[in-house]
């Protein structure tokens, strides 16, 4: 039987302020040396209280009965029941009875140190050492647990989570948690608040026109505003729809709103949560420095206590802040007692103030921010009652989508977007020697995967490449009398909500083509991509195509039969058989033909072929798989292929529009998981084996609002197929 | 698992005795033995005293087990083109590290007895079911008819008391395992597997042949009900080889041997290494099923659960001993943390003939590229993987099974199936009754034509298989980490 003579005191109880993790990254270490982080023996039996005596029998000179320990659990100094105590490294719990007792074994095979620790949801954890050893026989112990001070402190400021290349000190929680400060660093959710297109679509700004010139060569308005993530006021260029200038009314029109705007809509609930005193309700442009810069960051979500489903989104209601209410007597730990809330119910050291909490593990955590159901926002406008009865639209929706499907109760959102992390012991991942780790300061070895990675794969990180394990394509072709019929099948076999996500403006498109060997088919029918694959412009028939302003030579023009709707089924009213096929309100075009202009003259174009007949034509570019860059958004309308979307309508009529303006979701035909389209393409084929080739492209943003801003607004590529 | 204190080592090792010039005993030969402390230990040499008893304050190191090939099920019908055998599933209690385990067995060994015959042979077995639990045999990675393949789609388990003739003639050759395909997990984590060997007459035969099979514990209780331990991904497990820990192998200098290793456990992977001072070099000849194309020298060879690799070892007279090691490896299906475990131990024989280290063996391989990838316009089934250790619920395409939708492929007509992992945790995909070539993972082709019917599909990849669905039926389609199965991923794929 190992002996374990080492000592400390941890939590409320302790005096130990600086339980510091160490340094890998050649910083000065501030870990205390083994002496500091202990106490006496004498201090230990005196401050957690084991002279308590208890009736068990425990404390034997037998190796079996020394394993065994009798704990006493209080909270503010009554016996709590259901009170959690674990040994570090073992990951198996105990729960304390009425009378707040639990007889725990010890497992003596562990590496690293030997501890107790004793947990409550409405406490901060804490932990003793214990000895295996019958001459230091711990035969009763007893935990005095406190209670948290409940609410949210608004003047408590956010420890910033850190940078690359830096670990800073104690202060950033980059600095012990080194590698989920650098996957969270590349993640989507550190550029919530800082990402360009957000901070234009709240302003009615395009940040990409930065000098007056080409600002108001876009038609914007070059005034002074408040530049995003700073206090400072600068000239920017004021362009398009945003939600200030939308929200409110009286600005807008001949000055920026930034500093006037009392309207904010529930932009910064979710883009920037961690703005510094009350939480919700605040105006994005209050976001500056670590608000600004780490946008949803570690100290904001492991302040979260709790969740609060269908609530208003984010920090507003969803997500019940817990700011610590209690100020900090210890030197070296802030202003305020340390509290932060996790997974998991064994981390005793006190620099965390850790209290458990299970909603981390559950997608309703996530859906704080990725479910909202709208109202009507812009003034004056309001929603059709007869399609939206209960008042809202859904702009946000990938958390329903996800609990409505198969992996609602199967797979929560962090079994695909948070993936397990097998090299690292625990989060806190200073040193690469693991072993090192195992104990209080450093945590525990946890069983490999249990640590997850905090880089929250998907389609805003390419390189995990999560877009192509998203949706799969089909191909069945056939041919018959010199009429190639392709028939694509688009299923969503990854994504365990619809694709693309219920986020607002992404869309995914389909683009097919054939082939000859090397001789390009002519399509001659079947589907196209929809509207929100973009168009220049759009004439009706009839009309004289042959004069077309702002046409320009290398434009295609695409010929389209109007077919009636497209009878889908989709999420919510979509799927449900509240709509019928008019009222999914995607309109079926069956493609007839097309020709690239290539002569201008005025208003005037000449093109390659002539233009047949039809009920629509469409001007956009060429489709950018036909030659050109596949990363390259065009406008694609009307080109052989299709689309997945959900389509906002703003009361204008203007779709794919930014969601605060929204008043209808004129259609939803995204996949939900599990489910496919098929889509049918026709082909003059000269040959009797042609080669049909598909493209799956993800768009985050529809190519007329990225043009209007001059945001990089790359497609990805999900899947190329050929049969 | 449930365990009882055990008497001190003894007989740990009664159904693993030495007999016969390949060193594998048959079952008659060991069941007496095995209801004979005295014979046991005689057989196992335990009775050989030292002549210093350890110091009475010092630990003791536990005595190490001799490594023998499971004993040899009897073949009972002396016809040259037929194996006939009996198997017995009961309860029998064993030792695992100087603990009882009140656990199940085949014909009261674990594991059960190797049932070796000849490619072309007919094997027939008289199954009986002495278990309170109904139960079958699943004969894993063999092309034997569907009502055959032992699972209870369509079909029944054999009820306790019960009896049932599985038999089936075999064109393939290979290292293979047997199994129940009821409760999987729970009545596999008992005790319940041994192995199959069809020998192919064009191979050549090494001096001598070791099976080892690899089987880690704790990971169940006898007690409790199946599928209450989804969450285990990462649990600490003992790892044993032919129900030793850490046993001992003794080779002769001069002698070839072909080294047959199964992994059965539950869940845990097993990443063998290997540590010598030089020769023999250890090259792998085969995997799941039959030879390689070509000889594969690796550094280390991932055997997921249900996994085989066959390999070659050629032993020469400055052999300096080997150990086989189990690499951690996470049950996430990734290099992980932690020290090296040691399976096994091979040592120089003592007096060993000092001969030269034999030539390499013919071994006929075929040499075959791999078959080309046709591109993803060439699916013709595709399974997609998702599920949560925190759940314990493991999918494929979003069902649990049985719940299910059933796939079909055309009989006789090649096919692609591709498996898309979009989950944290490796999966093994096994597909029943029929082999196939992996053509890509992640759109990179194979280093090796690689055949198998067992095929790990890492965390977050896209595996895509070609397949000959050459033989009729339901075939159950399944993860082989046996709690991800309880937890639902399993599904049935058609040839018709």
């Amino acid at each position: 039987m190992r002996s374990r003579a080492r000592a400390w005191v941890l939590g409320s109880l302790s005096v130990v302020v600086t339980a510091a993790c160490g340094d890998s990254g050649g910083e000065e270490s501030e870990a205390p040396a083994e002496d500091e982080v202990g106490s006496t023996d004498t201090d230990t039996e005196t401050e957690t209280g084991t002279e308590t005596e208890t009736d068990t029998e425990t404390g034997t000179d037998t190796g079996e009965a020394s394993l065994l320990r009798t704990v006493t659990v209080t909270l503010d100094g009554e016996p709590v029941e259901g009170a959690t105590v674990i040994q570090g490294g073992t990951g198996e719990p105990y729960f304390t009875d009425a009378a707040g007792q639990v007889v725990v074994t010890l497992d003596d095979t562990i590496p690293g140190d030997l501890a107790l620790m004793a947990t409550h949801p409405e406490a901060r954890t804490i932990g003793q050492s214990v000895y295996v050893d019958p001459a230091l026989a711990q035969d009763a112990l007893l935990f005095e647990l406190t209670r948290i001070a409940v609410g949210d402190n608004e003047l408590y400021p956010y420890s910033p989570p850190g940078v690359p290349g830096d670990n800073g000190t104690t202060a950033e929680c980059g600095h012990c948690h080194v590698r989920m400060k650098l996957d969270w660093y590349d993640s989507p959710h550190r550029q919530s608040a800082s990402n360009p297109a957000v901070q234009d679509v709240y302003a009615g700004a395009a940040a990409a026109l930065d000098d007056q010139a080409s600002c108001e060569a876009a038609g914007g308005s070059w005034w002074s505003g408040l530049v995003p993530g700073s206090a400072e006021q600068a000239p920017r260029c004021y362009l398009g729809a945003g939600a200030l200038p939308d929200l409110n009314p009286d600005c807008g029109q001949d000055a920026a709103c930034d500093t006037v705007a009392t309207e904010f809509g529930q932009c910064a609930d979710c883009h920037a949560p961690a703005i510094e005193g009350p939480a919700g309700g605040r105006s994005l442009l209050e976001a500056t420095g670590t608000a600004y810069e780490a946008g949803v960051h570690c100290d904001l979500c492991h302040k979260v206590e709790g969740v609060e489903p269908g609530a208003a989104a984010g920090v507003a209601g969803w997500l019940h802040l817990n700011r610590p209410l209690e100020r900090s007597d210890k030197i070296g730990l802030g202003e305020w007692e340390v509290l932060t809330f996790g997974p998991y119910v064994d981390v005793p050291n006190p620099r965390m103030g850790a209290s458990p909490r299970t909603h981390f593990l559950t997608g309703e955590f996530c859906g704080s921010c990725h479910q909202l159901d709208q109202q009507a926002l812009v003034p004056g406008t309001s929603l059709d009652p007869g399609r939206w009865p209960e008042g809202t639209l859904p702009v946000h929706s990938t958390y329903e989508e996800w609990k409505a499907g198969p992996f609602g109760d199967i797979a929560p959102c962090s079994s695909c977007h948070m993936p397990a992390e097998t090299e690292y012991a625990n989060s806190a991942d200073l040193t690469a020697d693991f072993f090192a780790m195992q104990g209080v300061a450093r945590g525990w070895v946890r069983p490999p995967g249990a640590t997850r990675r905090h880089s929250w794969v998907g389609p805003r990180t390419p390189s995990s490449g999560m877009l192509e394990l998203a949706a799969a394509v089909f191909i069945d072709a056939s041919v018959e009398g010199g009429v190639l019929t392709a028939e694509l099948t688009v299923r969503n076999v990854g994504a365990g909500h619809a694709i693309p996500t219920g986020e607002p403006l992404r869309s995914m498109l389909l683009f097919v083509s054939a082939r000859c060997g090397d001789e390009a088919l002519a399509a001659v029918g079947g589907d196209v991509v929809p509207d929100f694959g973009g168009a220049l412009d759009r004439q009706p028939s009839p009309a004289d195509w042959s004069s077309w302003p702002g046409a320009e030579v290398g434009d295609v023009v695409r010929v389209l039969d109007a077919l009636g709707w497209v009878d889908y089924e989709g999420f919510g009213p979509f799927g449900d058989g509240s709509f019928d096929a008019a009222a999914k309100g995607l309109p079926r075009y069956g493609f007839v033909g097309q020709a690239t202009v290539v002569a201008v003259n005025g208003d005037q174009v000449s093109f390659d072929q002539p233009l047949p007949a039809g009920d629509l034509a469409v001007r956009g570019r060429p489709a950018p798989l036909s030659g050109g860059d596949a990363t390259v958004p065009e406008a694609v309308a009307g080109a052989p292929g299709f689309g997945f979307a959900r389509v906002l309508a703003d009361a204008e009529g203007a779709t794919m529009a930014p969601h605060h303006r929204a008043v209808d979701v004129r259609s939803d035909n995204r996949l939900l998981p599990q489910t496919e389209w098929t889509s049918t393409h026709l082909f003059e084929s000269a040959c009797a084996e042609p080669v049909v080739e598909a493209t799956l492209v993800h768009r985050a943003y529809p190519v007329a609002l990225a043009t209007e801003r001059g945001w990089d607004n790359p497609q990805q590529v999900m899947v190329e197929v050929s049969l | 698992m449930k365990r009882s204190s055990c008497l001190p080592l003894a007989a740990a090792v009664l159904v693993f005795a030495c007999g016969g010039d390949d060193a594998t005993p048959s079952t008659d030969e060991v069941g007496e033995a095995a209801e004979t402390g005295a014979d046991a230990e005689t057989e196992t040499g335990t009775e050989s005293e030292t002549d210093t008893e350890p110091e009475p304050d010092l630990p003791t190191e536990p005595e190490r087990g001799s490594l023998f090939s499971p004993a040899e099920a009897v073949d009972l019908d002396p016809a040259p083109d037929v194996v006939h055998v009996e198997l017995t599933a009961a309860p029998h209690s064993f030792e695992i590290a100087g603990e009882m385990v009140d656990g199940w067995a085949y014909n009261g060994q674990v594991p059960g007895p190797t049932i070796r015959m000849r490619r072309g042979d007919a094997l027939v077995v008289d199954f009986h079911n002495d278990l309170e639990d109904p139960t079958t045999v699943h004969w894993h990675g063999l092309h034997v008819p569907f009502e055959m393949d032992g699972v209870t789609w369509q079909g029944a388990p054999v009820e306790p008391g019960g009896d049932f003739v599985y038999t089936f003639t075999l064109d393939q050759a290979g290292t293979y395992w047997y199994h129940p395909h009821v409760d999987t997990e729970r009545q596999a984590d008992l005790g319940l597997y041994g192995v199959l060997i069809v020998e192919d007459p064009d191979e050549p035969v090494a001096d001598r042949e070791l099976v080892v099979v690899f089987d880690s514990w704790g990971e169940h209780d006898a007690d409790s009900e199946a599928g209450g331990h989804h969450g285990l991904d990462g649990a600490d497990l003992t790892w044993t080889t032919n129900g030793l820990i850490d046993p001992l192998f003794e080779a002769n200098a001069g002698e070839s041997i072909r080294l047959r290793a199964v992994n059965v456990a539950n869940a845990g992977y097993v990443d063998l290494t290997w540590t010598t001072g030089g020769e023999p070099g250890v090259r792998q000849i085969a995997s799941d099923q039959g030879l390689l194309p070509e000889l594969v020298e690796a550094p280390s060879v991932v055997l997921a659960p249900s996994d085989r690799a066959d390999f070659e070892w050629l032993v020469g007279p400055d052999f300096a001993g080997l150990e086989v090691l189990n690499q951690p490896y996470s049950l996430l299906g990734a290099p992980s943390q932690g020290e090296p475990l040691r399976l096994f131990e091979v040592e120089l024989a003592e007096g060993g003939t000092g001969e030269p280290a034999p030539g390499p063996l013919a071994w006929p391989f075929d040499g075959l590229e791999p078959t080309p990838d046709p591109g993803a316009g060439v699916t013709d089934v595709l399974y997609a993987f998702h599920g949560d250790p925190h759940t314990g619920d493991w999918t494929i395409n979003g069902e649990l099974f049985p719940d299910i939708t059933i796939e079909s492929l055309s009989l006789g007509a090649w096919s692609v199936v591709e498996l898309r992992n979009v989950s944290q945790a490796a999966h093994p995909f096994h597909l029943h009754g029929h082999a196939f070539e992996v053509l890509s993972v992640d759109g990179e082709p194979p280093p090796w034509r690689i055949v198998e019917d067992t095929f790990d599909v890492p965390p977050y990849a896209t595996a895509r298989l070609g397949l000959l669905p050459d033989n009729p039926g339901d075939w159950m389609a399944h993860c082989h980490i046996l709690p991800h199965v309880e937890g639902g991923m399993m599904t049935v794929l058609r040839v018709e």
